[in-house]
């Protein structure tokens, strides 16, 4: 635990939005029937109201905390919540708990505290360019497989690599290209069809995922977000498509 | 989604007329739809494919999260919590009688799977690319 860079944290994210959401909250509970874990499962944890609990009495105690009490932070805001932003339409304030709850586990991210699972999907997608760390080899061949596959159907079918003045870049999901190629083969029968002037990119853009807006951390959120946006400024498109 | 709506509209996509027969319904996802707006587009394209289309209630901008979203498709840690709350869904999903469920979404993909198979309903899962690239016409 390092207080001060959790105080700078709490400072850093406590803007007037924040502020006025968190003192407006009425615990009124109507947002109760907007979330599905508490359909699912009704119990009092399961209020969304109940995970700004965490972040008030961070705030209320101006960030002297312990290690059990992030722990228990973390089980909250990672553990019981989507930020699907449904409970918002029930409230009566149009709070938005989802963005709170992402203030909160950007607190967890200023510990170190993200978890496991996140934080090792978040480091493949910095180190390798994409969250399951395919290579670019494996990334160009398995393109190159599936335009293959797709042209036995569609002769004429491309599938241009950094192709300049393209109109659209089209990226992936790395599951299509790991585990699903039969994906890839969809997204081009689909632009191949419609005749659309597309590329893709070989550069660590090609994957428009972004793990580091769930986990709540910015720095590495906005890094992944520049790769996409650089590539599809370098080929000079006019449009950007991310998977579905 | 929006692009492939657009280039239907268009009439650059070619779709075949209720390509799909068996009863489908459409997973609603957070981002595409409560924040990004692509119901319209949704529809467009699913009511032109689908020749059973049948509505989740509640869909559109109330729809329920499929469970896997804001990361916990990969996080272990929380999975039992995740499967345990797929009840909604999975309920709503049940209700349609649909056999097949159409996602757009990676996460909703995995939420949903999971979800339906946690609470045993019958359906099967696809993604929206998978679903319009079979209805393609190819104008053989």
């Amino acid at each position: 635990m390092d207080l001060d860079i959790l105080k700078q944290a709490l400072a850093s994210r406590s803007g007037a939005r924040l502020k006025m959401w968190m003192e407006i909250c009425a615990r009124c509970g109507l947002c109760a029937q907007g979330c599905h874990f508490y359909q699912s499962d009704p119990r009092p944890e399961h209020v969304p109201a109940y995970r700004l609990k965490p972040l008030a009495e961070l705030m209320r105690r101006k960030g002297n905390v312990d290690e059990a009490f992030m722990q228990e932070l973390v089980d909250t805001v990672y553990g019981t919540c989507t930020m699907c932003q449904r409970c918002t339409m029930f409230c009566p304030h149009g709070i938005s708990i989802a963005f709170l709850v992402r203030a909160t586990r950007a607190l967890a991210v200023s510990q170190g505290m993200t978890p496991q699972g996140l934080a090792s999907g978040l480091a493949n997608a910095l180190e390798f360019g994409n969250n399951l760390g395919i290579s670019e080899e494996d990334y160009r061949e398995t393109v190159e497989w599936q335009l293959e596959e797709l042209q036995a159907e569609m002769p004429d079918a491309r599938a241009p690599m950094d192709k300049h003045g393209a109109e659209v870049l089209v990226t992936f999901h790395p599951r299509d290209i790991k585990f699903y190629p039969q994906n890839l083969y969809n997204y081009l029968k689909l632009y191949n069809a419609a005749g659309l002037n597309f590329t893709l990119t070989s550069s660590k853009g090609w994957d428009s995922t972004n793990i580091g807006l769930f986990a709540g951390d910015d720095p590495a959120a906005a890094e992944l977000a520049g790769r996409v946006v650089a590539a599809g400024e370098n080929l000079g498109v006019r449009t950007i498509l991310s998977a579905e | 989604m929006k692009m492939w709506a657009d280039l239907f509209r268009a009439g650059r996509l070619k779709l075949k007329r209720h390509f799909h027969k068996e009863p489908a319904t459409f997973q609603d996802s957070c981002n595409f739809i409560r924040n990004a707006g692509h119901f319209d587009d949704s529809r467009l394209l699913l009511h032109h494919v689908a020749a059973d289309f049948r509505e989740m209630h509640p869909n559109g901008n109330h729809t329920y999260c499929c469970g896997s979203g804001g990361g916990h498709g990969l996080m272990a840690e929380y999975k039992q919590k995740r499967l345990a709350t797929a009840k909604a869904k999975a309920e709503a999903i049940r209700a349609t009688g649909a056999e097949v469920a159409v996602v757009a979404c990676h996460n909703c993909e995995d939420g949903i799977r999971d979800g339906v198979k946690a609470f045993d309903v019958p359906v099967q899962v696809h993604l929206f690319s998978e679903y319009l690239a079979e209805a393609v016409d190819l104008g053989e």
